[in-house]
């Protein structure tokens, strides 16, 4: 790798990835740092990023940070996107970085941890980009990703408190009870939430723009969650939170011998735990 | 051997049509023939007509092969002249009836006619008028008897009649004989002999003058008026299949109602034939030997016995059964009514019966055993289904009920392997199924078992096969599976049920019309024009085709022949009144063109249309769409009637069948006919006489492709990222390269302002380097100077109040300008770019900062949420607020050299400036009065005027700045020191916004040091570094290793991360609770950080021996703090241990509690470390008694 080659570390706003910035904030001193803006961030990830970049004393750069959420969402004319139809995934994330990066070397520093290392990250397929993988080399598992936070006075970002995974405020992938914790913790963006799934009903039902159908009607989803819209899910919020907190016990009380058909209902209730954007959470 | 052929002769009669032409001078036809009871009803009536003076009409109405022509052959004959023709056909009168036969014979001799017999204008009809058919069939009466044409001597009306002739048969210009003309003829004939007038095919008649109105409907009436009364002996016969009415069923009421009188001078008679009667036929058709007449009386009484316990009463008398032998008895039941359904009545069953080809009774007869032993042979129903299913059997005509045959056919004829007995009973129960509607003639047990005693064991194997069902409900067994759909019936409701609906929405549902291109004009101005095509009525009111709709025009086909047209919507015509009223310009209309096509003549039209609309709505019919033979009988049918109708359309709508019409507020602008498209062309060319000339088809089209939209982005992009470049910076010959070349370099609009200058965005102008002729330069003028100039007026009304941008894109796709969809966005950023520095665009109402790609992309796909306002040409004091604004900050001359300190050029700077400003600064109070109002008025400005000029001037304390008034007087010189105390009151307090937060860390910097004690960083840093790897609890970890960091380049930075560390927030993210909280927390960190590098340091003195060290801190009730190192070697450690337990549980026994012990012996110890005490480490004075420990060995 000559001079021009670059070194390159993708924050998503997460745990991981912030102690993989910090980790390598003195072991590689030309790192260019970048987070993919969705504009749909929590504002808690937002206001952790200024503290990292304080921290690590260099800026973050925003990609995507003009053409964010609503931009698109005017754009494709609201279609909401899905685990179907990610164009969320395709138009503010993967471009962006891929045209930030260019053609020119680059290497990729993924946080991937040494605890996890079959999770998948975002490793590009341009043949000018080399990933590696700093926490599975040197065998920095989840602890140790703890150790780097607090060392660094940190912290984690405060959405912890109440949600696992950092992206975007409507990510479709959040589960129910996350969703209720949106609603209280952030009501603004709860109901616009709210306003972009009405609009999308709206459309389909009422409107029946052409170019909308062209565009979305094929395969598409009419709510961010599952079977309801936010409208209806917020009206269940106390029947959410105590499946949760059951859900949450199930857990902690490692259980054995469960009936198969028991076992597997839970799986099915619990798998969006599972899934994640895997760009989202780079 | 002996055959059936040998024992059985068949008559043949009826065994071909027969025809007038042909037959008439034969005796041939005569010979087979059967005067049936119908027959003999109308040579009855004739005759007792004829026996009279006067003469008669008869209208005889029967189906196909029912033996009509036969009849007029036999009457033709029988009044002819006396010869063996006569002789047969009065013979066979006689034969049926000898009072007929003698009522013959009394009329001739009434008439004295004996001799020479009547005229007989014996006629076959062709689509044609009636006129050319009469005088046809009177020509060939009068030279049947004459020879030729008599002279006008021996026939008074010979001239008349050579003249018509004459007339009718020349090649150029033929006309028809009038009425008086035939009237006269006829007249003069009856004068002679009587005439007897017989015309064959008559329907054919009644077509034509369906078709045409002009037909005459008099001459019939005339002619049969002529023979009433105490007329003249004229007998008028007309032969057709089906009543007048029905002819004449869709045409208008007025013309039924003249047909209807006309058919009022006729005597109908139904030319129809019981099964009774068509068995009669039957029976004479077949002549037995008398030597086997035993044996058919035996097998016809077993027969008739089987039929009467089957419930079957039409033939239970064994004589009847006898006397149709050879066929079997189910046979003799069917046939009649599979001929009336399926066949050419008659004719078919006598094709069945005496035919030449195979399978007829005639010819299988040859081939049938009579020496066999056993029962009688006879033809089985299976030899009848065989004939008729046979393709070149009867011609069963795809009419009616055949979709039945059509299905049944094929089931049967798929089913492969029967046994012959199998195939016998299927193919009979195949025929009772299509004969049987109800009754007892159908596939039940019992008759079936007619045909085979053995009936039951085979049906129960056909049944297991599939093929054969048994219907409980019904008794009786089935092949057909479909529905009993009568296609016929079905077509003539649905022709009912859209009598009423008018012709074009007929059409509309059944005739779709593609948008047409108005060839020439899109050829020539390289812009396709579009024409959406629709039918309509005169009566509508219409509305041209909306602003961004794809098509550019309508073009409506009027389908009512009287003259009227549509008219257009008042919102169409008031946007006429507005433009001419605003603009006099030569164009007159503000709505895209609306052309009308108004035809001739839409007679075939109505009835294609009709056609094709009734036979849609029967395949829609349930009961259709579940029998896929009726399903396909009636898709065959739609597909002929479907053509039929394209034709009709296109001759219709041709453009010399037309006039055609441009419409306007009056009565609307004429187009010429011209070729193909030439009338929407002339239209186009009225309407979008400023249409710009875009050689691109990829750009210069109403919808674009993903590959055009693309290119288009691409282009837009370059437009606003790169718009003093050459080409924009496009490299290579890709779409967008293209798109550029012809929609914006050849256009002009992008081209430097002056000779050598950068290149910009602006009226369009031609390039000064290309040498173009004056034509082609008044052509490229031409091409983008009309929609620049409507841009710019849209601009200037902008000025007022904000513009929509998707009402400018109206304007521009409407005439005269006619601007396609895909340029619209290019030229419009185009403008908005060349006025940038004056435009302001909002999006959803909000102030934005300029044309960025990414705003680009959101107005091309919704311009309706974004709107523009004009901020040129401010004058008076808000011009020199401007002036000294931009001077104050720097704010430098836009492109072009014009006039600087704009508006949006001010707003836009001051926006920029805020931009980045921390949330800290958006939030704190830490700030001047000025600075804190000026940050309320940029928060709270959503007009960029409003903000420049009066609130930003009043949070300073000015008075806000007047535009100024119309005609008011200059606003006083003395006004110009208090602007540049108003630019530098705002200026100095964005510099304290934008610098306000780093100042602040560099307070926290200053305090930090002081606290430590320390006046550099390197003083602090340096020692923490030494201590990073010491400190085990996680904050005070944290807080050191923070302290020690020298990635920094700056302190500033250095400080904001030991902040951040310490409020876990970064200080641009801060709220002020969150910088008090860090001022106290600071010092008492530091405090920690002293004591833990003192500790540290004491700890490195004690020279390396292991040893256990604590630093304790005690803290009197005054305030006083003493802090000590204090320690025991690993050595020691045991030992004293072992003494400090003696001396706790000795202090417990006092206290009683090991706790309470503890306290007690710190206090002891800690008094006494105090007054021991030698220099101490620090001194504090805020805690209560308190110990605290620090640090660990």
């Amino acid at each position: 790798m000559g001079e021009s080659t670059r070194h390159i570390c993708g924050i998503s706003g997460g745990k991981d990835s912030s102690a993989l910035a910090l980790y390598l904030r003195d072991r590689v001193p030309k790192m260019e740092y970048f987070f993919c803006d969705t504009g749909a961030e929590l504002p808690e990830t937002y206001e952790f990023l200024t503290r990292l970049e304080v921290i690590l004393g260099k800026p973050i750069a925003r990609l995507n940070s003009e053409r964010g959420f609503d931009h698109w969402f005017e754009v494709f004319r609201g279609a909401l996107p899905s685990p179907q139809m990610r164009w969320c995934t395709k138009v503010m994330k993967i471009k962006p970085i891929e045209a930030w990066i260019g053609d020119e070397p680059a290497i990729s520093y993924v946080a991937i941890r040494a605890d996890e290392a079959n999770r998948k990250g975002y490793i590009s397929t341009k043949p000018n980009i080399e990933s590696r993988f700093p926490f599975v080399e040197d065998g920095v598992d989840h602890d140790g990703v703890m150790k780097i936070l607090d060392d660094a006075g940190i912290g984690l970002p405060d959405y912890y408190e109440w949600r696992t995974r950092s992206g975007c405020y409507f990510c479709f992938y959040q589960r129910k009870a996350e969703w209720v914790g949106l609603a209280e913790r952030h009501p603004e963006l709860y109901e616009r939430a709210i306003a972009i799934e009405q609009k999308v009903l709206l459309d389909a039902g009422v409107d029946g723009d052409a170019d909308f159908s062209e565009r979305a009607m094929s395969g598409r989803q009419y709510t961010w969650s599952g079977g309801e819209t936010l409208v209806q899910l917020r009206s269940r919020r106390q029947e959410i939170l105590d499946k949760h907190a059951a859900a949450m016990d199930r857990i902690r009380q490692v259980r054995v011998e469960v009936p198969v058909l028991e076992a597997l209902a839970e799986a099915l209730d619990t798998e969006d735990d599972t899934v994640s954007c895997t760009v989202c959470a780079l | 051997m002996t055959t059936l052929a040998d024992v059985l002769a068949v008559r043949s009669q009826f065994a071909r049509s027969a025809n007038f032409e042909r037959d008439a001078e034969s005796t041939e036809s005569l010979d087979g023939y059967v005067v049936t009871s119908r027959a003999l009803d109308v040579v009855s009536r004739v005759a007792e007509a004829a026996s009279g003076p006067a003469g008669g009409a008869w209208s005889v109405t029967g189906p196909y092969g029912s033996g009509k022509s036969s009849l007029g052959l036999l009457l033709d004959a029988a009044f002819g002249p006396p010869c063996i023709a006569r002789e047969r056909a009065l013979g066979k009168i006689s034969e049926a009836s000898t009072a007929a036969g003698d009522a013959v014979l009394q009329a001739l001799s009434n008439h004295r006619a004996r001799s020479h017999g009547f005229y007989r204008a014996l006629v076959t009809a062709d689509r044609e008028p009636v006129a050319r058919t009469v005088l046809r069939g009177l020509h060939r009466a009068v030279v049947r008897r004459h020879g030729k044409i008599p002279g006008s001597a021996e026939f008074p009306a010979s001239s008349v009649l050579k003249l018509a002739q004459r007339r009718v048969g020349r090649k150029e210009d033929p006309v028809d004989p009038s009425v008086s003309e035939l009237v006269d003829i006829a007249s003069c004939m009856a004068s002679r002999a009587p005439v007897l007038i017989v015309i064959d095919e008559f329907g054919k008649n009644l077509e034509a003058a369906r078709d045409d109105e002009s037909s005459d409907t008099y001459l019939l009436q005339r002619l049969a008026e002529a023979g009433q009364g105490t007329g003249l002996p004229i007998f008028v016969i007309t032969l057709q299949h089906l009543s007048f009415e029905e002819y004449l069923a869709d045409v208008d009421d007025r013309r039924r109602r003249d047909w209807a009188k006309v058919q009022g001078r006729f005597v109908d008679i139904a030319f129809t034939e019981s099964a009774a009667q068509t068995r009669a036929l039957i029976a004479q058709a077949f002549d037995v030997g008398d030597d086997i007449r035993s044996h058919i009386n035996v097998w016809a009484e077993s027969h008739a016995q089987a039929l009467a316990s089957a419930g079957i009463t039409d033939l239970s008398d064994p004589a009847a059964i006898a006397s149709c032998w050879p066929l079997h008895p189910v046979s003799t039941l069917v046939l009649p009514e599979l001929c009336n359904r399926f066949g050419q009545h008659e004719r078919t069953l006598f094709s069945f019966l005496a035919g030449n080809e195979s399978g007829t009774v005639a010819t299988l007869a040859s081939g049938i055993d009579m020496d066999a032993a056993g029962e009688l042979p006879s033809i089985g129903p299976e030899a009848v289904y065989d004939y008729f299913m046979g393709t070149d059997g009867a011609g069963v005509s795809v009419t009616g009920r055949s979709s039945r045959w059509m299905e049944i056919a094929s089931r049967l004829r798929d089913a492969n392997g029967l046994t012959d007995a199998g195939q016998r009973l299927a193919k009979s129960v195949a025929l009772l199924n299509l004969v049987s509607a109800s009754g007892a003639v159908r596939a039940s047990a019992s008759v079936l078992q007619l045909v085979d005693p053995e009936s039951s064991t085979v049906l129960s194997g056909l049944e297991q096969r599939g093929l054969v069902t048994y219907r409980a409900f019904a008794d009786e067994y089935r092949i057909w599976q479909g529905t009993d759909v009568n296609v016929v019936e079905l077509t003539a409701a649905a022709h009912d049920q859209i009598a009423d609906q008018p012709l074009h929405r007929v059409l509309e549902t059944v005739h779709a019309l593609e948008p047409m291109v108005a060839a020439r004009h899109s050829a020539q101005n390289d812009t396709v024009r579009l024409f959406r095509r629709r039918f309509a009525h005169g009566d509508e009111t219409v509305e041209p085709p909306a602003a961004l709709d794809t098509v550019d025009g309508d073009l409506l086909l009027v389908t009512n022949a009287d003259g009227e047209i549509p008219t257009l919507s008042d919102t169409a015509l008031s946007s006429f009144a507005d433009a001419r009223n605003a603009s006099g310009q030569e164009w007159n209309l503000r709505s895209k063109p609306v052309v009308v096509a108004l035809p001739d003549d839409i007679g075939d039209l109505d009835r294609a249309a009709r056609e094709v609309a009734a036979l849609s709505d029967v395949l829609a019919a349930p009961q259709v769409k579940a029998d896929w033979v009726a399903r396909r009988e009636v898709g065959e049918r739609l597909a002929s009637a479907r053509s039929q109708l394209d034709a009709a359309v296109s001759q219709a709508f041709s453009t010399d069948a037309c006039r055609w019409k441009l419409l306007d507020s009056g009565a609307g602008v004429p187009l010429s006919p011209g070729r193909g498209s030439a009338p929407l062309s002339e239209a186009a060319d009225h309407s979008y006489p400023y249409a710009p000339r875009v050689p691109n088809e990829m750009l210069n089209r109403s919808d674009l492709t993903s590959q055009g939209a693309k290119a288009r982005k691409i282009l837009l992009t370059a437009m606003i990222e790169h718009s003093v470049e050459y080409r924009l910076g496009l490299k290579g010959y890709g779409p967008e390269v293209a798109m550029y070349e012809a929609g914006l370099k050849h256009a002009g609009l992008h081209r430097p302002n002056r000779a050598g200058g950068n290149l910009a965005f602006g009226k369009p102008r031609i390039r000064s380097n290309s040498k173009v002729t004056e034509g082609l330069k008044q052509i490229e003028q031409i091409r983008f100077a009309p929609v620049w100039g409507a841009i710019e007026g849209a601009f200037e009304s902008a000025k007022k109040s904000r513009l929509n941008i998707r009402d400018l894109y109206f304007t521009l796709a409407l005439p005269p300008y006619g601007v396609k969809a895909g340029v619209i966005p290019v030229v419009v950023t185009a403008a908005l770019l060349a006025r940038a520095d004056r435009i302001a665009i909002y999006e959803h109402g909000t102030f934005q900062l300029g044309l960025s790609p990414e705003l680009s992309e959101r107005m091309v796909r919704n311009p309706e949420h974004f709107e523009i306002k004009h901020f040129a040409n401010i004058s008076g004091q808000r011009r020199n607020a401007l002036d000294v604004l931009a001077a104050r900050f720097g704010i430098e001359a836009g492109l072009g050299g014009r006039r600087v300190g704009n508006v949006l050029a001010v707003t836009l700077y001051l926006a920029a400036r805020m931009r980045g400003l921390e949330q800290w600064t958006r939030r704190t109070s830490h700030l001047s009065a000025d600075a804190l109002a000026v940050r309320d008025a940029l928060n709270e400005a959503t007009e960029p005027d409003v903000l420049l000029f009066e609130l930003l001037p009043v949070a300073l304390g000015f008075a806000p700045i007047a535009a100024r008034r119309k005609g008011g007087r200059p606003q006083q010189r003395s006004r110009k020191g208090e602007l540049e105390a108003f630019a530098d009151g705002l200026a100095r307090c964005i510099d304290e916004l934008t610098s306000r937060c780093r100042l602040m860390v560099g307070e926290l910097r200053d305090e930090l040091l002081a606290a430590a004690g320390e006046r550099t960083r390197l003083a602090v840093s340096g020692p923490a570094a030494g201590l990073a790897d010491e400190v085990l609890d996680r904050d005070v970890r944290a807080f050191v290793l923070a302290l020690s960091n020298d990635v920094y380049d700056d302190d500033l930075d250095w400080m904001a991360s030991v902040a951040t560390v310490l409020a876990k927030k970064a200080p641009a993210e801060w709220n002020d609770d969150d910088l008090a909280a860090v001022r106290v927390e600071l010092p008492r960190r530091l405090a920690a950080f002293n004591r833990l590098k003192a500790l540290h340091n004491e700890r490195l003195a004690m020279g390396g021996v292991p040893f256990d060290v604590l630093r304790v801190t005690f803290t009197d009730p005054s305030g006083a703090e003493e802090s000590r190192l204090v320690q025991v070697t690993q050595e020691e450690r045991r030992s004293v241990e072992n003494a400090v337990d003696h001396m706790l549980k000795s202090i417990r026994r006092i206290v009683g509690s090991d706790q309470r012990a503890y306290h007690a012996a710190l206090t002891i110890l800690g008094k006494g470390l105090l007054e021991s005490a030698g220099s101490p480490d620090i001194r504090h004075a805020h805690t209560p008694m308190l110990a605290k420990v620090v640090g660990d060995g």
